[in-house]
C-alpha cells in the first residue's frame, strides 16, 4: 500500500469472479471508480472509496452478487481507537510536530563545487547561521550569499533557495583568473640547498642563474621590482628553478617491538544527532579496555527517500593487545629497505633521479635504511611579501 | 457537480493508447467482458475490444477506464 493510500479512505471490495463482470459494468457506468482490479482466489479483489461502499452493495444487490468491503488504511485503526483520547492527541501532536519542524531547516544540499571542500562551504554556511535546525524565519539568504562571496573562501557567487524544509545551495567557485588578479606579491625562494640547472621566470626578477650554488631560504626570482621611470613595485613572482640537490629518506625498524592485535572483544555506543543536538541513545558506555581502537561511523536517515534532520553515529571499541613481534636483521632490513622506498618515492615525486645510494646501519637493536638521492627539481618556493595594507 | 453527475451515454468517447501498454478509454458506459487476453468495454458510441496479454483494468472513475498490459490490437465493435 502507498503512503498516500494509506491516509485515504479506501477499502477493498472482494466480489466473486462469476459476478465481477455485471458488478464493475455496473459501477463504470453509474461512475463509482474502483481502483486495480487482481485475481485471488475465487474472486476478484479491488480499491474502492470507503463513501462508495453502500453504492457498491445496492449495485452488488442488483446482480445477486455476494460482496465483501474491507476498509483498509487509517480508517480501521481511527475506528478502533476512536474512543481512545490517547491515539487522539497523539495523532494531533504528530501533525502539530509535522507542521511545527516544516518551519526549519531539515537538509543543505550543496552543488556547484569542485575544488572547495563540501565539508568546508558547510563550516562557512554554519558560522553564518544556515545549519540543520536553523529556524528559517530567522535566516536572511541575501546576507547569507553576500558574505559568503566576501574573502577568500573561493566562492565567487552563491545562491540559497529554501525548497520546503531543503535549503539547496548552489556555488560558483572562483575562476583561476580570479585568483591570479587576487594574489598577493610574492618572492621564490629555494626550497633545498642545491646547485641552480636552470631558471624560467614568468613574473618578478630572476636573481640567481644555471651554475651557482644556493642555500635555503634564498631568493631565486624576486616579487620588488625597481626602475628608474617607475619607482619599485611589487608583483607576484613566478617560475621554475630546477636545481639538482640531494635529498636523505631513511626508515628504521627495530629486531624486537609489538604489535596491536585485536581481542574480539567490542563494545558499541550509540549516539542520535537530530538537527544540531547530540543525545546518546543508551547509558554512556563505560570502556573499561586498557588499549582500544575506536571506530566511528554516522549515518544520516532518510524516509521514504527523504533525508532527514537526523544521525545516528554508532562507536565500536575494539580492545587490543601487545603481542611481541621478533625478526631477523634480514626480515627487519627487507621492511626498512621497503618503508625508505616508499618515502623515497613520495619525497621524490616529479623529480629527475640522477643517482640513489643506500646506507643500511645496526644499531640499538634496529636496522636503519637511509636512501640518499641526488635528482635534479624544482626548488622554488612561494613566500608572499608581508605588505601594510592600506 | 452537474459535470460530475452527467451519465457517461452523453460523453464521446475517446480512446488514448500509450506505448503500447495502457488504454485510456473515455465514455465508458459498461464492461462487456474482461480477462487477461481481452477485454471489451461498452460505450456511448460503438464498444471497443482491447486484446494482448497480461490485462488487467487499472481502474476506473468519472467514465474513464484504464487497462493496463502488453497491448496487441484496439478495435471498434464486438469482441470475438
Amino acid at each position: 500500500m502507498r503512503v498516500f493510500d494509506f491516509f485515504r479512505a479506501l477499502g477493498n471490495v472482494t466480489v466473486p469472479k462469476e459476478s465481477a463482470r455485471a458488478v464493475l459494468s455496473l459501477m463504470v457506468c453509474e461512475n463509482v471508480p474502483f481502483g486495480k482490479i487482481v485475481l485471488h482466489g475465487d474472486g476478484y479483489v479491488f480499491s474502492a472509496r470507503a463513501k462508495d461502499a453502500e453504492r457498491i452493495k445496492e449495485i452488488a444487490d442488483r446482480v445477486g452478487a455476494d460482496i465483501t468491503f474491507t476498509p483498509t488504511g487509517i480508517l480501521p485503526i481511527m475506528k478502533k481507537y476512536r474512543r481512545r483520547l490517547g491515539f487522539a492527541a497523539g495523532a494531533a501532536m504528530l501533525a502539530a510536530a509535522l507542521i511545527f519542524s516544516s518551519r526549519f531547516v531539515w537538509d543543505v544540499r550543496i552543488t556547484g563545487n569542485e575544488r572547495v571542500p563540501t565539508e568546508a562551504i558547510e563550516a562557512s554556511l554554519e558560522g553564518y547561521g544556515l545549519r540543520l535546525g536553523a529556524y528559517k524565519p530567522s535566516l536572511d539568504m541575501g546576507e547569507i550569499c553576500r558574505r559568503m562571496t566576501v574573502g577568500d573562501g573561493g566562492i565567487s557567487w552563491i545562491s540559497i533557495n529554501m525548497r520546503g524544509t531543503v535549503a539547496e545551495v548552489e556555488v560558483r567557485e572562483t575562476t583561476e583568473a580570479e585568483l591570479e588578479t587576487a594574489a598577493e606579491p610574492s618572492n621564490l625562494v629555494a626550497a633545498h640547498d642545491g646547485l641552480i640547472v636552470s631558471v624560467v621566470s614568468y613574473g618578478g626578477k630572476s636573481e640567481v642563474r644555471a651554475g651557482q650554488t644556493v642555500k635555503k631560504g634564498d631568493i631565486l626570482v624576486s616579487g620588488v621590482i625597481d626602475s628608474e621611470a617607475l619607482g619599485y613595485r611589487l608583483v607576484r613572482a613566478r617560475g621554475e628553478v630546477m636545481a639538482s640537490v640531494t635529498k636523505r629518506f631513511s626508515a628504521s625498524v627495530p629486531l624486537e617491538s609489538t604489535e596491536k592485535t585485536a581481542t574480539g572483544n567490542v563494545k558499541t555506543s550509540k549516539s542520535v544527532k537530530i538537527f544540531s543536538k547530540t543525545a546518546e541513545l543508551f547509558k554512556k558506555t563505560n570502556i573499561s579496555f586498557e588499549k582500544y581502537d575506536t571506530i566511528e561511523k554516522t549515518e544520516r536517515l532518510e524516509l521514504f527517500g527523504v533525508r532527514l534532520p537526523v544521525s545516528v553515529t554508532t562507536v565500536t571499541y575494539v580492545e587490543l593487545y601487545d603481542s611481541p613481534i621478533t625478526l631477523t636483521e634480514d626480515e627487519a632490513r627487507v621492511i626498512a629497505a621497503e618503508n625508505a622506498d616508499k618515502l623515497m618515492r613520495e619525497g621524490t615525486a616529479g623529480d629527475r633521479i640522477t643517482s640513489v645510494y643506500e646506507n643500511v646501519t645496526f644499531d640499538g637493536g634496529a636496522c636503519t635504511v637511509e636512501l640518499v638521492v641526488e635528482c635534479v627539481t624544482n626548488i622554488a618556493e612561494e613566500q608572499i611579501i608581508k605588505t601594510e595594507k592600506k | 457537480m452537474k459535470e460530475k453527475k452527467q451519465s457517461a451515454m452523453t460523453r464521446e468517447t475517446s480512446v488514448e493508447i500509450s506505448n503500447g501498454r495502457a488504454v485510456l478509454i473515455s465514455g465508458c458506459a459498461g464492461i462487456v467482458g474482461f480477462s487477461d487476453t481481452e477485454i471489451g468495454v461498452s460505450t456511448c458510441g460503438r464498444p471497443v475490444t482491447v486484446r494482448g496479454e497480461r490485462l488487467a483494468l487499472s481502474w476506473a472513475g468519472e467514465g474513464r477506464l484504464m487497462i493496463k498490459g502488453e497491448i496487441t490490437s484496439v478495435e471498434f465493435g464486438r469482441g470475438k
